[in-house]
């Protein structure tokens, strides 16, 4: 569905991910591991056009996004979930999701589209009038993820849904994921805990310094010699 | 009562024509992170382009109003594009960068006004109309004019803020630009009809002020002055700050004006000011305000 070839990528003139390839197949969760600073953020970045792309191809269903912006991408069927469950504070959880729509023209769209996203984040109903900034820490997280979901999007890209939350709180938003998953998204996802991201995920790529340096089906990646290995460069 | 009512029209009527200059400035601010200090300029810029229109080529008051309108639009969109975005493109987002370049603006503005037009004051005053009573309240034409214009204009423009799509997305990347990018809000455009709305209350607030006050150059910077002092007041960054700050301080000098004497009004004005942010450093609306 996604690969990516040879994508180098940044902020500005520094370059922070080498050579990176990577594919995801329809229906798929796929995480990216890898200690802090290895790049993993700015992949998904460099895949949505909020970083620099220096060089490199990404081919989305078979056409080449490499050239499209932000809201050409989401229109294709691709939103990115950012880190550290930001909201747009001031304004309520339903305007919030009307944003997360912002490219959707028709009303009844939106409607429905809210609908869905609702059905699958239902704690949020009983906060829709609420500001965003008055929600919890696990609710916050579930308006991103729905904001990013307005769209109904085929491919989700998102950095470490579990930062901050209480186990409680991942454990549901892991269940709301794969419910969307079985009803046919693929989930491209960034996740430092490499012990929950491999519950969900069935494949994984482990980063380090910028670069791919291992990859494999969760199965290999939950073998904790190989990690450690892995993770300490030998 | 008397007394109360004499007071209250003498500070509807600056205190709506500021809460419309200080409304545009605080949405510019909230939206761009830009404190557009050369909106006075832009506030004159429309004053003379209604003399133009009306005094030196003698048009009706309403195209003589567009023209004002249209060239208040042009100059803040122009300010925007040359200035800041170019800024930002650059990397400059340090404040003081920032500050001095808008100040420059503004001065510039009224130079180039000065160099056109002269430093006489020029006077509508044939636009003020008739004199109403009404009971101990005295109103012309022009000042009903403001007081049933200036509220509506405030009541549609936070109606578009709170309703509209594009308000909401104006609010969206006052909140936070990059989410907003995320969800596919082009900022850069909301940046300029920040501008541009802002610009477009100048412009009527321009010519209001003109034909109240009379118009001349160097009331540009007395304007952006007292804008920023009422809109810091009220909170910057809010529409209801703006019109609290502004009403609040001509209800100042109002009083001051009354049992003290007017040559103290701008003492006890920005003493107001000064002593509100001793209290609320965020302004009479605190840290938790939003746009409206």
């Amino acid at each position: 569905m996604l690969h990516v070839s040879h994508l180098s990528a940044g902020y500005g003139k520094s370059q922070v991910i080498h050579d990176v390839d990577l594919g995801i197949e329809a229906g798929e969760i796929v995480c990216l591991l890898g200690p802090n600073g290895a790049g993993k953020s700015t992949v998904l970045k460099a895949i949505f056009k909020l970083a620099t792309v220096h060089h490199g191809k990404v081919t989305f269903r078979d056409r080449d996004i490499s050239s499209l912006h932000t809201h050409e991408l989401l229109e294709l069927g691709i939103a990115y979930v950012p880190q550290g469950r930001i909201n747009f504070p001031s304004m309520t959880v339903r305007e919030n999701l009307e944003m997360g729509g912002f490219l959707i023209n028709h009303r009844h769209t939106l409607v429905e589209n809210m609908g869905f996203v609702l059905e699958h984040f239902p704690a949020l109903k009983e906060k829709m009038n609420e500001a965003a900034a008055s929600l919890s820490g696990g609710e916050g997280q579930m308006l991103a993820i729905a904001r990013g979901l307005m769209m109904r999007p085929s491919l989700l890209l998102l950095d470490e849904p579990s930062l901050g939350l209480a186990p409680k709180t991942i454990t549901e938003i892991f269940h709301n994921l794969r419910g969307m998953v079985e009803q046919g998204m693929t989930i491209l996802m960034v996740e430092q805990n490499v012990h929950l991201a491999l519950e969900i995920a069935s494949r994984g790529y482990l980063m380090a310094g910028g670069k791919i340096v291992f990859d494999g089906p969760a199965k290999e990646l939950k073998n904790p010699e190989k990690m450690r290995a892995l993770y300490l460069g030998k | 009562m008397d007394l109360i009512l004499q007071l209250i029209s003498n500070v509807l009527i600056p205190g709506l024509l500021f809460a419309l200059i200080a409304a545009g400035f605080s949405l510019t601010y909230s939206v761009t992170r830009v404190l557009h200090l050369a909106n006075g300029g832009v506030v004159i810029v429309a004053g003379y382009g209604f003399y133009t229109g009306y005094s030196l080529w003698h048009w009706p008051i309403w195209s003589a109003s567009l023209l004002a309108i249209a060239i208040a639009i042009l100059t803040g969109l122009f300010i925007n594009a040359q200035i800041h975005e170019r800024m930002r493109e650059h990397g400059i987002v340090s404040a003081a960068g920032m500050l001095v370049a808008t100040i420059s603006v503004l001065l510039i503005i009224q130079n180039i006004l000065l160099a056109i037009f002269g430093s006489a004051p020029k006077s509508f005053a044939d636009l003020q109309g008739t004199v109403h009573e009404f009971g101990p309240v005295i109103f012309t034409d022009h000042e009903i004019r403001i007081l049933v214009l200036i509220p509506i204009l405030l009541i549609i423009f936070i109606l578009l803020l709170k309703k509209t799509k594009t308000g909401k997305a104006l609010r969206a990347v006052a909140d936070h630009e990059q989410v907003a990018e995320v969800v596919g809000i082009a900022s850069r455009k909301m940046r300029m009809l920040a501008f541009g709305i802002s610009s477009f209350l100048a412009g009527i607030a321009g010519i209001l002020f003109a034909i109240e006050y009379n118009l001349d150059p160097s009331m540009g910077i007395m304007i952006t002055v007292r804008m920023i002092f009422r809109a810091i007041l009220g909170g910057v960054g809010s529409i209801g700050g703006a019109i609290l700050g502004s009403l609040s301080t001509e209800t100042i000098v109002a009083l001051t004006g009354y049992y003290w004497n007017v040559s103290w009004v701008d003492f006890s004005s920005f003493l107001l000011t000064f002593v509100v942010l001793l209290i609320r450093p965020n302004g009479i609306l605190g840290k938790k305000k939003r746009i409206v």
